[in-house]
């Protein structure tokens, strides 16, 4: 079935995602449900291979550009050991890498914090209440 | 970690809570079409709801309130009839439309009263497709019911229901945490059958993308890489509560505490013949051992079972500590949340299909596609694997098939 160029699976999902393999050859390398998402979110080839070289999937690039965060802002989260899709995601929620960083010291990944930011939770509270339950007696040093 | 208050948002379904509202957008699986040729009257609950299932002697199916509008007897004792289920404490009789068509001491000494035109029942809109009779319980007009591709495939189909004594929510973030399959299926396994060779491969990457029924999640393990179907095509987390990964697994809320598994398997069959399934069989999975009382451990969903009423009958969120494994349950409960405002707000909720142009055998992407024919070198059908208890007149039945078709094939490749 593979049409020396196009896998089964690709050509499989194009045909199922209403897409010509035309297209999907165009849009190479993307995969055919990639492709789909970009075309439904009017997201350019040109923009989506521009993310893509900096290593951002097509699911992110169309959520960063809604929420209108640039390439160079993601890079910047990137290079602060974040995803992409943190980047986004703390955009939408009005967090800055310096929140971020200390979420994270604090042994929360980027998405866990967003969420409870979102909720209304600050850090210090967070962390207590993670460990509510845990530590049930103090640390103490041994007797001597 | 979440707050308790949203733990339960996510995790109450019973009506008038807005996850109940959500979950009550979708058409959930309640049984199979067989049961109810085999029974014509079943007990249903769901959403914390009890009714009633039943399909009349005209073969309409009809899901009404468990107890009669009149002095609320439970009518899964009642009786079918031509038309409607009667109760069988004074005879009052109910169509699906949830009107009373017959009382009968009522209509004896006053039927000028037509005190049955002013009586009604809760009812609810059943389908049947693919073997399973399908409950709506949201708001008219329903959406449609999705008409997947694989439903179309060739293949032997059966289904498998399990009642698991848990929340749906738990059960249905196992359906985008690919990392658990490494530990709870392949290493676990091994472990149990006594095996210490080396762990099965580590998983490097997970990747998540959406599509217009939910996520696709992809995977890279350390035997794998960016160009095997694992990642490429993924497997796709069926919004809002089933996987599919080549055959479907419903996580349908029974009430808060419990759940109903639905499966729905197809196995290829050879040969590439039209094959008609005329019954699609169904059968109930036992999840415990009888002995011991333990959980079933031998197959891979009792395996995800262990995991999920392990983690209570209602997983305390607040106490849980996530990492990087977890990016697509945090995903999940992200769109779970928007998904609640959007119902609030009065909007159709993310995959809703109301244009039945576009409800025509809808592609699903899945792992080497829709089964068309088995593995070359196979002579017989696998072992299933999915769930414990497969009665032997569905294993036999399968078995049957399978080397009735392939003399077939052998007979038509030696003319």
């Amino acid at each position: 079935m593979s049409d020396g160029f196009l896998a089964d699976a690709q050509l499989r999902d194009a045909r199922g995602f209403g897409l010509t393999t035309d297209e999907v050859r165009m849009w190479a390398p993307f995969y055919p449900l990639e492709i789909y998402w970009a075309k439904k979110h009017h997201l350019a080839l040109e923009t989506a291979r521009r993310w893509a070289e900096h290593g951002v999937p097509i699911r992110d690039t169309v959520k960063a550009v809604a929420v209108g965060l640039t390439l160079e802002e993601t890079d910047q989260w990137v290079n602060e050991g974040f995803t992409a899709a943190d980047a986004w995601e703390a955009k939408e929620t009005g967090v800055d890498i310096t929140e971020a960083v200390a979420w994270r010291r604090a042994g929360f990944i980027a998405p866990d914090a967003l969420q409870l930011i979102r909720d209304g939770w600050e850090l210090e509270e967070a962390t207590a209440a993670r460990y509510a339950g845990v530590d049930r007696y103090p640390a103490s040093p041994l007797p001597a | 970690m979440l707050s308790e208050e949203k733990n339960l948002l996510l995790c109450q379904t019973g009506p008038a809570t807005p996850m109940g509202e959500l979950l009550r957008r979708y058409w959930q699986p309640v049984a199979a079409m067989a049961e109810l040729e085999d029974k014509p009257i079943k007990l249903v609950r769901l959403l914390g709801e009890d009714l009633v299932l039943y399909k009349d002697r005209h073969g309409t199916h009809g899901l009404i309130d468990r107890h009669c509008s009149h002095r609320r007897a439970d009518l899964s004792y009642g009786f079918v009839e031509e038309h409607g289920l009667r109760c069988n404490y004074h005879g009052w009789l109910w169509q699906e439309s949830g009107q009373c068509s017959h009382q009968p001491f009522e209509e004896t000494t006053h039927p000028e009263g037509r005190f049955k035109e002013k009586v009604r029942i809760k009812a609810y809109p059943v389908q049947a497709a693919a073997g399973l009779l399908w409950a709506y319980l949201g708001p008219l007009p329903a959406p449609l019911l999705p008409d997947w591709d694989m439903y179309h495939a060739r293949g032997y189909k059966q289904i498998v229901f399990a009642e698991v004594p848990c929340n749906w929510f738990q059960c249905q973030e196992n359906s985008i945490d690919p990392v658990h399959f490494e530990w709870l299926h392949a290493n676990w396994s091994q472990v149990l059958r006594g095996e210490d060779g080396p762990r099965a491969p580590t998983h490097t990457r997970l990747g998540f993308d959406e599509l217009d029924y939910g996520f696709v999640y992809r995977r890279v393990r350390e035997d794998t890489t960016e160009q095997d179907e694992l990642w490429t095509t993924g497997r796709v987390c069926l919004w809002p509560n089933c996987l599919y990964t080549g055959h479907f697994e419903w996580r349908v809320p029974i009430d808060d505490e419990n759940t109903l598994s639905v499966g729905w398997f197809l196995d290829p069959l050879p040969g590439d013949e039209p094959f008609e399934q005329a019954r699609i069989p169904y059968w109930y999975s036992p999840i415990k051992e009888p002995n011991t009382g333990r959980w079933i451990d031998s197959h891979i969903m009792n395996q995800d079972f262990i995991a999920w009423v392990g983690q209570g009958t209602i997983a305390d969120r607040t106490k849980e500590h996530l990492g990087e494994s977890d990016r697509g349950v945090i995903m999940l409960r992200k769109k779970m949340f928007e998904q609640l405002e959007v119902v609030k707000n009065g909007g159709d909720p993310l995959g809703s299909i109301r244009d039945p142009e576009k409800n025509h055998a809808v592609h699903l992407p899945v792992v080497g596609g829709l089964p068309r024919s088995v593995t070359a070198g196979q002579d017989g059908p696998p072992r299933f694997p999915f769930l414990a208890g497969q009665p032997p007149e569905v294993t036999d039945e399968l078995q049957r098939l399978w080397a009735e078709l392939s003399a077939i094939g052998s007979a038509g490749a030696g003319v």
